[in-house]
């Protein structure tokens, strides 16, 4: 059906946003709807930033399309048999961006840059399992004991205990191998060695990339790379309907709009993401200590109405933090959508005269586009939820210092793992120090366990067994697992969409007019 | 006998004769009952969603039941695709084919017709399946709240501190004016966006910093009619006489300011009207889910390609009430104004 008055309202976009079509037929051509925060991958925490390090960086391994590893700069890595060390055989022809051939040396300078005091990562925890991570983090070691470089091209790791995830750890942004001798300003310009070289970063306007000529793998296929800053989805929506976009990543708000039009109908590109949306809850304190209070707030929300209708059901409804692609054993069924069991638990809990709460939230303009619907939802049963939506920084820092009662966010996986979706967020040393305040020895004891186990079916079955706990102690409103849609212009050629969000390069994509 | 007629009624005479006034005054008047029959004439509660009705266009019509858990609890709408009416409860089925059961004692009312409605959504729906229509006339409360309370503020503010600096002159002019000079420095808005940001943001923080922020315009009014009236013949009749004063300046010096006042409050209920559309739209005056003009345009600024009312039709509101408040106050200057004859 087509709706009166969208016409001129598009038509009027078109003439704001220029009528001329970009000639670039070498350049490929992006939005991000916000600016990254610098190449540094010592503090590279958020998406983008993560996103744009792995197209100038290299690290030891990387992911595929997939969920494997795959290798990057090493080229071939054993296991011991107790599992604590790691040997890894570099690549011999890597060069950085300034012709400095990469070493193994280089490798255990990056990792150490992390670990170094003095540089107060945020990403230490990727490393500080190995041997003399500790000792070297306070300040009394001058070298990490287990990190040694062999010979030029072998680098030999060292873990205290055994850590199944730590492989993966490597494929993560703050792992990759920077050039000592440009780190002077790895803010700004980036100190790596990948297929783009940086020409241009106009702080929220855009960043422009050219092919890495010399690359040591695989260079682009194309010459050059510009991602432009555009906050606005409509901005960029129209800007890829005018021709001047390559690939758009779709809002959920519209994806129904582009799935009815024939011609974009079959170019969009449909991912399941590794990744879980929720509403944490302060557990520590009332009204949320209460375990049949957190569940009346899972009953009450209407999660596979909203999912469908709000955002376009571009998603699967959430039972558990673990995403299903991750669980290999049984999941259990989402909270269903029962007010009335609500009310009852809420009343049990001597809340039946009402409740009142408050939801922080930040983030962009799809975060915010269903929270009115859970509001409705909960006061539909006597819980008034009031929002406070505030800037990113302090929403992080209040959710650190465990000031919010409510808050709505949702975690990505780093690598593909059930570990990744339960030590970060419930084990009590991260939970009751960073996140929602939520403790069970127990389920502390289970994550040790899996941190410790090799892949295989015991780890499985205790994946399955503490997602399952977590689903009956709901310390979250589990919400759902995101799917994210792309679309391309049909001159686009070799576009896949990757499952771990650093694992696109943008080198095999091809244009053809 | 002579014929007197107090001032008062001469403005009204001539503003009868005055046709943008009275449209100016037609489209306030319409506002103020819009706003102020609001629960009357609006068919629904401005938060209630249909989420299955999200942006349908104007003049959808949906067929809900309505029910609630329990008394006391707010009233919620369901669109219904079947529906099995059983002697103890009602069974239901919706748009995504779930069955759900509710019991008829949850039911709104007791005849089917007071539970079971088609609501015609008369400027369509928003991106919740809210009525535009109920939330645009919720709507017109908050504008008109905050108009008329922000430039009542300014206006006491304004008229208290100007007249003072008018009439006592000296340092008390300097001080009063030279701190006026600064506020009018300050770039209005950014001004607004930075008292509100330093604040949980609510409408009373938006009406107050509106207020605080907008009395300079009239303070400097106020001084300069103050200063041409404080030695004309009545003023110095009254200082013969020793009145105090105090008197002096509040009983015959002020009254004989009001008139350019007048207009200047009416043109300023427009512009806080205006303002607080503005920090709305920013995410820094009515929060969710509250109604309020500039909020609902920002809401709807992300669905501009697939439901263009939702910011439209707010938008249009606004542009009425300040057109109507300011052909309004357009009229009472020239009617106010002695040296313009009819």
């Amino acid at each position: 059906m087509r709706k009166p008055g969208v016409l001129p309202v598009v038509a009027l976009l078109f003439l704001l946003v220029g009528c001329g079509k970009e000639q670039s037929p070498d350049t490929l051509l992006l939005a991000y709807p916000a600016d990254i925060r610098g190449f540094d991958p010592a503090v590279a925490t958020d998406f983008r930033s993560g996103q744009i390090i792995s197209l100038v960086y290299d690290n030891l391994v990387r992911f595929d399309r997939g969920t494997e590893l795959v290798p990057n700069l090493a080229r071939d890595w054993e296991i011991s048999e107790d599992g604590r060390m790691y040997t890894f055989h570099l690549v011999t022809r890597a060069r950085f961006h300034d012709g400095t051939p990469i070493k193994a040396q280089h490798a255990v300078y990056s990792f150490q840059r992390i670990l170094d005091p003095t540089a107060n990562s945020p990403q230490s925890w990727l490393f500080d399992r190995i041997e003399g991570a500790k000792i070297f983090m306070e300040g009394s070691a001058s070298a990490v004991t287990g990190l040694v470089a062999r010979d030029d091209s072998t680098l030999v790791i060292t873990l205290e205990q055994p850590f199944a995830p730590f492989i993966q750890y490597l494929a993560m942004p703050s792992a990759a191998v920077v050039n000592p001798r440009q780190v002077a300003a790895i803010n700004s310009i980036p100190a790596g060695s990948g297929p783009w070289r940086l020409q241009h970063w106009e702080r929220d306007g855009e960043l422009v990339f050219v092919r890495n000529r010399e690359y040591w793998g695989q260079p682009p296929r194309l010459e050059g790379l510009r991602i432009r800053i555009l906050s606005e989805p409509m901005t960029r929506s129209a800007e890829f309907e005018a021709g001047n976009l390559d690939i758009l990543g779709i809002t959920n708000m519209e994806l129904n709009k582009w799935k009815s039009q024939a011609k974009w109908r079959d170019r969009i590109q449909t991912v399941n993401e590794l990744s879980i949306y929720y509403i944490g809850m302060n557990c520590s304190r009332p009204p949320f200590n209460d375990v049949r209070v957190r569940r009346a707030m899972n009953l009450a929300l209407d999660r596979e109405k909203i999912l469908k209708l709000l955002r376009s059901g571009s998603g699967l409804p959430a039972s558990g933090p673990v995403p299903p692609v991750l669980l290999k054993g049984p999941a259990p069924e989402p909270y269903p959508y029962d007010p009335a069991k609500a009310r009852r638990l809420l009343k049990e809990a001597g809340y039946g005269s009402g409740l009142k709460s408050r939801l922080w939230v930040a983030g962009d303009a799809e975060m915010f586009h269903v929270l009115e619907a859970f509001q409705s939802n909960w006061s539909a049963v006597g819980i008034e939820v009031e929002l406070l939506r505030s800037d990113w920084n302090v929403f992080m820092t209040a959710i650190r210092e465990g000031k919010p009662d409510l808050y709505y966010l949702s975690w990505f996986a780093d690598y593909p793992d059930g570990e990744n979706f339960l030590f970060p967020l419930f084990h009590t040393s991260e939970s009751m120090r960073k996140r929602n305040r939520y403790s069970n020895p127990k389920v502390d004891r289970l994550i040790e366990k899996i941190q410790a186990l090799s892949n295989g079916s015991q780890r499985d079955s205790l994946i399955s067994v503490t997602n399952l706990i977590i689903h009956d102690e709901a310390p979250w409103v589990f919400l759902w697992h995101s799917q994210s849609n792309t679309v391309t212009q049909p001159w686009i050629k070799g576009y896949v969409p990757r499952l771990i969000f650093n694992a696109q390069r943008y080198t095999d994509i091809g244009k053809q007019f | 006998m002579v014929e007197t007629r107090s001032p008062w009624r001469v403005t009204l005479e001539k503003l009868r004769h005055d046709p943008a006034a009275l449209v100016g005054l037609g489209l306030v008047l319409l506002i103020v009952f819009a706003g102020l029959l609001a629960p009357v004439i609006a068919p629904l509660d401005p938060n209630t969603q249909v989420l299955e009705f999200m942006n349908q266009g104007p003049g959808f019509t949906g067929e809900v039941i309505l029910y609630r858990l329990e008394p006391g609890l707010p009233v919620q709408l369901v669109a219904v695709e079947e529906l099995i009416v059983e002697p103890k409860q009602v069974k239901y089925k919706d748009r995504i084919g779930r069955w759900f059961t509710i019991d008829k004692s949850q039911l709104v009312g007791t005849r089917e017709s007071d539970w079971h409605q088609t609501f015609r959504y008369w400027l369509g729906t928003d991106n919740f399946g809210r009525d535009v229509f109920s939330r645009l006339l919720y709507g017109a409360r908050i504008s008109l709240f905050v108009g008329f309370s922000a430039s009542t503020l300014s206006l006491l503010l304004g008229l208290f501190l100007g007249a003072v600096a008018g009439y006592y002159g000296g340092w008390w002019e300097t001080i009063i004016m030279r701190f006026t000079d600064i506020m009018f420095g300050f770039p209005t808005l950014l001004f607004l966006i930075g008292i509100t940001a330093a604040f949980e943001p609510s409408l009373s923080v938006v009406f107050f910093a509106i207020g605080f922020v907008s009395w300079p315009g009239m303070a400097r009014l106020m001084r300069g009619q103050v200063v041409s009236v404080k030695n004309s013949e009545y003023v110095k009749a009254a200082r013969a006489l020793g009145f105090s004063r105090r008197r002096i300046l509040w009983r015959h010096v002020v009254p004989n300011c009001l008139a350019p006042v007048i207009v200047t409050y009416t043109l300023g209920i427009a512009g806080a009207i205006m303002a607080e559309a503005s920090l709305s739209f920013l995410g820094l005056g009515a929060q969710p889910p509250t109604p309020s003009w500039g909020a609902m345009i920002n809401a709807g600024k992300d669905f501009l390609r697939l439901a263009p009312w939702i910011s439209m039709i707010p938008g249009v509101a606004i542009a009425i009430t300040v057109l109507g408040f300011n052909l309004l106050g357009d009229g009472l200057r020239d009617a106010l104004d002695p040296t313009m004859k009819d």
